[in-house]
């Protein structure tokens, strides 16, 4: 780990990463995926009911998770907190770009996202939003 | 109270409200869009014609369901009402893709830099545009080709104008009688007007719905910000916008206030100016502010770099348009300085010898010192003031001498300033402006253009500096060529010479310019000062300049020669600059700057650059103390050659980048928009892939009439129906109709309202024609000469005007005629041309946004065959109509089996419901990418100015008074973001869940 935190983010992004992660310090990986998982349900409702909604890169930042955590042991332990605060951010609707009415409501948890992959050396997980734009 | 029906309100669909049957015209949500207000037309006999709008969380709208229509035999001659009833359905259909389509738009020669202008406005999702370009050419139009796009867009039903009070006649004109886009003028007393004929809390701007109104009248902001506060308009425009940027404190800057508020309260808003900045980056920032406050993250406007503002203006000059424009932009011709110079007489020489003398007497006198500002005044006065004075006229002179006289015998004595005048006075003694050299060599130009004052001389227009100049010059004209004049205002537009300043009122002012552009009229030569330099149009009955004397200012001639010198000048223009020479030395060298000044004038002509970047100070009286500084005192001959060099001032600096920066966006700008339609660029279309049959874009509309034959036959089939109406008279190329009462009613003609003000649809009433007769015609060079004859005989309104779809005329026929089937019933007719028992249900289905504004439209046609599965085919409506024949299908009296079609009703309703919904995806698909891309550019700007904000009051101290207003600035675009996602984003491009469709025939192929 060159870092000891994840970095690039704004300083809401980072208060509300550092929140989530307190939140989910507790919960398991397998939890905390199924939190994801139910949120993605949602999203998938939404969707249906509004295409705003980006339904396509919520599936594909949840795939993302499935295969962090299935490697999750042997990840390295000072970005598993952060790994945790980044799934517990995409599982909850009102962040700071509301998931289930803006268009680019996900925007916000990739960057959380991809800023937690490269702390912990996952920078080939990473995502670019834009590669999502079509629906 | 509920609008019964899943998909939003319709416009088009008739409804049943308050037990009478009404056709919806227009939908505005409010209430997050979870309500609407419902804007109708009356149909049943009692309120036929009558305008309402009903609120749906107040009444029960019914509308018809679709899959109840009961179908009707039809049994018109050439089944003429099916046929006129699908072509008012098929006109009142919106546009909805991002083609423009420029036939038949108006009356203009259609250039590619304007079509560029319209396409650009229509990729901004949200069209906001500073129309930059250089004097002359033909901003309004442009403005005229935007607006009729986006009304046939419904994007344009509410459009608001401001325009300064000296345009406005010429503005409203010019969009009527080009683009049949009916403005209503409202001054003050035209607000005062409409608000007693209606209810003391009704807000005036709710009842016209396209207005021009001067920024005088609406700038008193605290006395219409209420009203303001409350109206949402579709489209506002502000001409001259410069007159809007706000001085160093914009919030003091009354007209700033009322742009902001109004940019606030429209979707689409369009700025035009010829002189888009000051030479500060902080001034161009904030007009592109105006238009979108999310294009620049710097709060203060000052830091900005060509992709923040690229997207947003278009500034070209006439040579980027000369090739376009041939034809059109006749070349000018400046008449040689050697044929219009002077030698002074010997009793001017004695008058430039004191005038050298004071030079010579004042040198030392530093004007750039901090000397009291009286003074220094006084200084400037004595060292050029009276030189500049008496280069006009020995009468601006002695005047000017005099009055400083008088006023310097009530002071105590002031030493050598009494003295020179004194001599000065002496030398002026007698000498008038008939004895001067201008004017003489003024006469012999005149005489060389055979110019008489008599109806067969040509229009001049001469500009001059000083009052006194004019009453002197309009005088001396009347004697030597024996023509009576008046002084008086009211006379001025009704003798050969006129007289024109800043002190005309309005009306007069209004009224000799009009006589200028017209004609017939017995105005040969109008003399004016800077009053008539800026946005007036003098160009058509005018070519001749005269600037009897220079200001010295590049800007200010480039302002004047731009009146006549402009896009539809058929004559070449002809200017001429009147010089005279003096032998004085210490004057002698100022000639060769005054030609240098007309040589940089000239030049610019022909260059990619505006007249303001030569010497960078962004302002005509700038511009004559700098030359009078540097050249004139200076003894410089080479001032105008570079531009000021900020010695005291670093706005010089800041010009040129912003020069080099506004050259370099446009480009891009203009580079970005071509690859774009070349399919290059980002989310442009893919050339390689072919898009599905529903996405295809055919900008043509699919119409079975053309508009004369539409309004020949359509009103010939009310008048079978209505016996008091006139017949339509026909000549080769001209329809005729003299108004009925209900259309007279419409187009709001006072006295026949009732009591009811019919603003909606109501046209400008300047132009209302002599008995009611509306002349329509589809040749649009009918139309220019129209024009033309009006500029001849009358004025500003033409007596003609473009058949179109966008005439008021032609919109009212089309209501009409949606109204001669009932409501929910459809016709039913027999064609040989399709397979027999073939039953073709024809259909306009509509996709909503959550607002009620139409994202997508399509009328489509669904077939059931007799041998089939029972599954329709679905096709778009052009090729069914092209296989039927309707055009020429005749009635044969063939009985339609009725009983036989309408159980296939459902199913042909469910069909038509899915192939709006696959059009709907579609659209999704195209819209959605785009709309991502402006949110995140919207959230990388929502981020940079927190962060700069937020730094700054860091800096400041969280309890500073400064720290106040910035935790305002924060609230405001968090409040900005959330109505632009509210107003804008969510209610224009979110789809409804459900589309709507109506049915508006059915053919059966013959047994």
């Amino acid at each position: 780990m060159s870092s000891l935190f994840p970095e690039g983010l704004t300083d809401k992004e980072f208060s509300l990463l550092t929140t989530c992660s307190k939140e989910a310090d507790s919960l398991t990986p397998q939890a905390l995926l199924a939190q994801a998982s139910g949120h993605l349900d949602k999203v998938r409702h939404a969707h249906a009911r509004n295409a705003f909604v980006n339904r396509r890169l919520a599936e594909a930042m949840v795939d993302v998770f499935k295969t962090v955590v299935a490697q999750w042991d042997g990840l390295p332990d000072p970005a598993k907190p952060w790994l945790r605060g980044m799934i517990r951010y995409f599982a909850l609707s009102t962040d700071l770009e509301s998931d289930l009415t803006s268009p680019i409501g996900f925007d916000d948890d990739v960057a959380i996202m991809n800023a937690c992959l490269r702390l912990a050396g996952l920078d080939d997980l990473c995502l670019d939003p834009e590669d999502f734009d079509d629906v | 109270m509920t609008y019964r029906c899943d998909a939003p309100p319709t416009p088009g669909v008739r409804v049943l409200c308050r037990d009478a049957e009404w056709m919806i015209t227009r939908v505005d949500a409010f209430e997050e869009a979870r309500d609407f207000a419902v804007h109708c037309v009356g149909v049943d006999d009692l309120v036929r014609g009558h305008p309402a709008v009903f609120l749906t969380p107040l009444d029960h709208i019914d509308p018809v369901d679709p899959a109840k229509t009961r179908l009707i035999k039809d049994e018109s001659n050439g089944y003429k009402l099916s046929k006129l009833f699908l072509e008012a359905q098929l006109r009142q259909v919106p546009a909805t893709g991002t083609e423009p389509d420029f036939d038949g738009m108006g009356v203009f020669r259609r250039m590619r830099f304007q079509e560029e202008t319209v396409r650009r406005a229509l990729t901004q999702l949200r069209p906001r545009l500073l129309l930059a370009d250089a004097v002359g050419l033909g901003k309004t139009i442009q403005v005229g080709m935007i607006l009729t796009e986006l009304m046939r867009r419904e994007r344009a039903d509410r459009i608001l104008v401001l325009a300064k009070k000296s345009m406005l006649t010429q503005f409203q004109a010019e969009l009527w009688n080009r683009f049949n886009i009916p403005l209503v003028r409202l001054d003050s007393a035209g607000i005062a007007r409409v608000r007693l004929r209606i209810p003391g809390n009704k807000n005036p701007f709710e009842v016209y719905h396209r207005v021009i109104v001067s920024i005088d009248t609406l700038k008193n902001v605290a006395r219409y910000e209420h009203f303001l506060k409350d109206t949402r308009w579709d489209l506002v425009v502000i001409d001259e916008a410069h007159n809007v940027a706000g001085a160093s404190i914009p919030e003091r800057h009354l007209s700033y206030r009322l742009a902001r508020l109004l940019s606030r309260r429209t979707d689409s808003m369009l700025l035009t100016t010829a002189t888009p900045h000051n030479g500060k980056k902080e001034t161009f920032g904030r007009l592109i502010s105006l238009l979108d406050p999310s294009a620049i993250p710097d709060p203060r406007f000052r830091e900005y770099c060509a992709d923040d503002i690229k997207d947003f203006f278009l500034m070209r000059f006439k040579e980027d348009i000369r090739d376009d424009a041939s034809g059109m932009l006749a070349d000018r011709r400046v008449i040689p300085p050697a044929r219009t110079t002077a030698d002074a007489t010997p009793a001017e020489e004695r008058v430039y010898g004191v005038l050298a003398h004071m030079r010579e007497a004042l040198k030392d006198e530093d004007l750039e010192a901090r000397t009291e500002g009286k003074k220094h005044r006084h200084t400037a006065l004595l060292q050029y003031g009276f030189y500049k004075l008496f280069l006009s006229s020995p009468d601006a002179c002695s005047g000017a001498v005099r009055a400083r006289l008088e006023k310097l015998d009530r002071e105590p004595a002031s030493g050598i300033e009494r003295d020179l005048l004194g001599r000065l006075a002496a030398a002026l003694k007698k000498l008038t402006l008939p004895d001067s050299a201008r004017y003489r060599i003024f006469k012999d130009q005149l005489h060389e253009m055979g110019w008489d004052g008599g109806s067969d001389s040509s229009r001049v227009l001469v500009f001059t500096e000083y009052r006194r100049t004019q009453d002197a010059l309009a005088r001396a004209l009347a004697k030597d060529f024996k023509i009576r004049h008046s002084d008086k205002f009211e006379d001025q537009a009704r003798q050969a010479i006129a007289v024109l300043h800043g002190s005309t009122p309005d009306i007069h002012l209004m009224g000799t310019v009009e006589a200028f552009a017209t004609g017939s009229s017995p105005l040969r030569i109008m003399i004016a000062t800077d009053v008539a330099s800026e946005g007036i149009n003098l160009h058509h009955e005018c070519r001749h300049i005269i600037h009897y004397d220079l200001p010295w200012s590049i800007i200010t001639l480039i302002q004047r020669n731009g009146r006549i010198d402009r896009l539809g000048q058929e004559k070449n223009p002809i200017l001429r600059y009147l010089l005279v020479n003096t032998e004085q030395g210490l004057l002698k060298g100022d000639g060769v700057i005054f030609n240098r000044l007309i040589e940089k004038v000239e030049e610019i002509n022909r260059l990619r650059k505006s007249g303001e970047s030569v010497l960078q100070l962004y302002d005509p009286e700038a511009e004559a103390a700098y030359v009078a500084r540097w050249g004139i005192l200076g003894g410089d001959a080479d001032v105008l050659e570079k531009p000021w060099t900020g010695e005291t001032d670093p706005n010089g600096m800041e010009a040129g980048d912003l020069e080099t920066l506004l050259s370099d966006a446009a480009q891009t700008g203009h580079d970005d928009f071509m690859a774009f339609l070349m399919g290059e660029a980002e989310g442009g279309p893919d050339p390689a892939e072919p898009p599905p049959e529903a996405e295809i874009e055919d900008a043509g509309r699919l119409r079975l009439f053309s508009d004369r034959a539409f309004l020949q036959v359509g009103y010939q089939f009310l008048r079978e129906r209505n016996p008091d109406y006139l017949p339509l008279e026909e000549t080769e190329g001209m329809a005729i109709l003299t108004a009925p009462e209900d259309l007279q009613r419409r187009l709001g003609k006072s006295g026949s309202g009732h009591g009811v003000v019919f603003g909606a649809t109501a046209i400008p009433m300047e132009s209302w024609p002599k008995h009611d007769q509306f002349r329509l015609t589809e040749d649009p060079e009918r139309v220019e000469m129209a024009i033309k004859a009006a500029r001849h005989h009358s004025g500003y309104w033409s007596g003609e005007l473009l058949c179109n779809e966008q005439h008021p005329i032609l919109k009212w026929l089309t209501e009409r005629l949606l109204m001669t089937v009932d409501r929910g019933q459809a016709p039913i007719i027999v064609s040989p041309h399709l397979q027999a028992g073939e039953l073709c249900f024809c259909f306009i289905g509509q996709v909503s946004s959550k607002s009620g504004a139409p994202l997508i439209v399509a009328e489509h046609a669904l077939s059931f065959f007799k041998d089939g599965d029972g599954e329709p085919r679905t096709r778009p409506l052009k090729p069914v109509m092209d296989a039927v024949r309707f055009d020429s299908l005749t009635n044969t009296g063939a009985e339609p089996n009725i009983l036989a079609a309408e159980p296939l009703l459902h199913a042909a309703v469910r069909a038509s419901l899915d192939y709006m919904d696959g059009l709907k995806t579609a659209r999704e698909k195209e819209l959605i990418p785009l709309l991502r891309k402006e949110e995140r550019r919207l959230k990388k700007w929502k981020d940079r100015r927190e962060e700069i904000l937020r730094k700054r009051m860091a800096e400041l101290g969280e309890n500073s008074p400064q720290a106040k207003r910035i935790k305002t600035e924060l609230e405001e675009i968090a409040d900005y973001l959330r109505d632009r996602q509210k107003h804008w984003r969510d209610a224009h491009f979110q789809a409804a869940n459900y589309p709507a469709t109506r049915l508006i025939l059915v053919i059966q192929g013959e047994a």
